[in-house]
């Protein structure tokens, strides 16, 4: 009898016969029956400022208790964390960290949160989904950086527990999620409409590459994109690039790229526009409307915050986000 | 409503205990998938 499988899980749709492992790394098919290889084994535990996620509208300056698994749906040749991303999980140290474990440890280390991040939340689901609603029973938030690469029925599912998701929108071209990432695009942008749709708080990053990415035209074409599915309240983060993995010949993003990102996004209607892993105002939240200062920031620490019941302290403008 | 001996059976035995985490091998108890289907 054929013992071959089909993993539904993200659009990968990986065939596996009888031993074979996934391309995600985490899964085999093992007689018959997909597992997953890396439950309760996370290879990365931290507690981490919520800023760092990156999240600027959701519980500021709290901490997240974060986790993560080796593998990832995709293989982008610039990724930050490529020594656990593309590392099948018996080659990394893993704890033994069941989903009530890492509940607990969460509330022992006084975290509001549990983030599921660093590598690709997908290829740990069970894991995730499992902690995930032992964490809303004990009033812990659930939050994930992902790079939205997932199918929209497992996403739906894991929405009901999810507070808040941070989704990396690497691009905005077919072109680039091939060459670059080995993906496509249209499934994550199909994710963000299903996690607004499901009312989970949704923020986007972007990291900005030289040459690659960065593109006026496209950045634009993206923000009208953004404004138009996802209403103009969404908060964008356009971080630097520094020249990692298998992107070593590029420059850091020089900060007029960067700055110039920050305003076409803004000429396009979003309006919070953040700038990321270099020091610049744009890390800091300012009211739409009155344009006064309501979060400074410096890198991931707050340093004031003048959000008040969810509004404005200076003309009690309502600031959308999670503050409470 | 957790119960006081919940909070001390769940959160500070189980926390100090988990502390002392020890490192594992990937894979020795897998856990079967929740989205895949049988394609023979
Ligand atoms: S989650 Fe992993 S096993 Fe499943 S389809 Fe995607 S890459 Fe393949």
């Amino acid at each position: 009898m054929a013992k071959t499988v089909q993993c539904e899980l993200c659009p990968n749709a990986c065939v596996l016969e009888n031993g074979q492992h996934s391309r995600c790394r985490a899964r085999m098919n093992k007689d018959g029956v997909l597992y997953s290889l890396v439950y309760g084994k996370p290879c990365a535990v931290h507690v981490d400022p919520i800023e760092k996620k990156p999240f600027f509208h959701f519980l500021p300056g709290t901490t997240a208790f974060s986790i993560a698994t080796a593998g990832c749906v995709l293989s982008c040749k610039f990724c930050q964390n490529w020594q656990i991303s593309q590392a099948r999980p018996e080659d990394t140290d893993n704890y033994d960290l069941p989903p009530d474990n890492v509940v607990r440890q969460a509330i022992f280390y006084d975290c509001r949160s549990i983030t599921y991040t660093y590598t690709e939340p997908t290829v740990f689901y069970e894991y995730m989904y499992d902690t995930a609603i032992i964490a809303k029973k004990y009033k812990i938030k659930n939050t994930m950086h992902s790079c939205g690469y997932i199918k929209e029925k497992p996403l739906r599912k894991l929405s009901k527990y999810m507070d808040a998701a941070d989704i990396d929108l690497k691009a905005f071209t077919e072109d680039f999620y091939n060459r670059i990432c080995s993906g496509s695009l249209k499934p994550v942008l199909n994710s963000l409409v299903v996690l607004k749709e499901e009312g989970v708080w949704l923020e986007i990053t972007n990291l900005v590459i030289p040459t690659l990415n960065d593109d006026m035209k496209t950045v634009k074409e993206m923000c009208k994109w953004i404004l138009k599915n996802l209403g103009p309240d969404v908060p964008i983060h356009f971080s630097r690039f520094f020249p990692h993995y298998k992107l070593t010949n590029l420059p850091p993003t020089p900060l007029e790229t960067l700055t110039e990102t920050r305003k076409t996004a803004m000429d396009a209607g979003l309006k919070f526009v953040y700038i990321g892993n270099i020091r610049h105002e744009g890390e800091n939240t300012f009211c739409p409307k009155c344009k006064k200062m309501l979060i400074e920031r410096i890198g991931y620490f707050v340093k004031q915050n003048n959000i008040s019941n969810g509004k404005c302290r200076f003309c009690s403008t309502s600031i959308p986000g999670v503050w409470s | 409503m957790m119960t006081r001996r919940e909070f001390f059976r769940f959160f500070i035995i189980g926390g100090i205990l988990s502390l002392l985490g020890k490192k594992v091998n990937a894979g020795q108890k897998p856990k079967e998938a929740m989205f895949w289907r049988r394609i023979d």
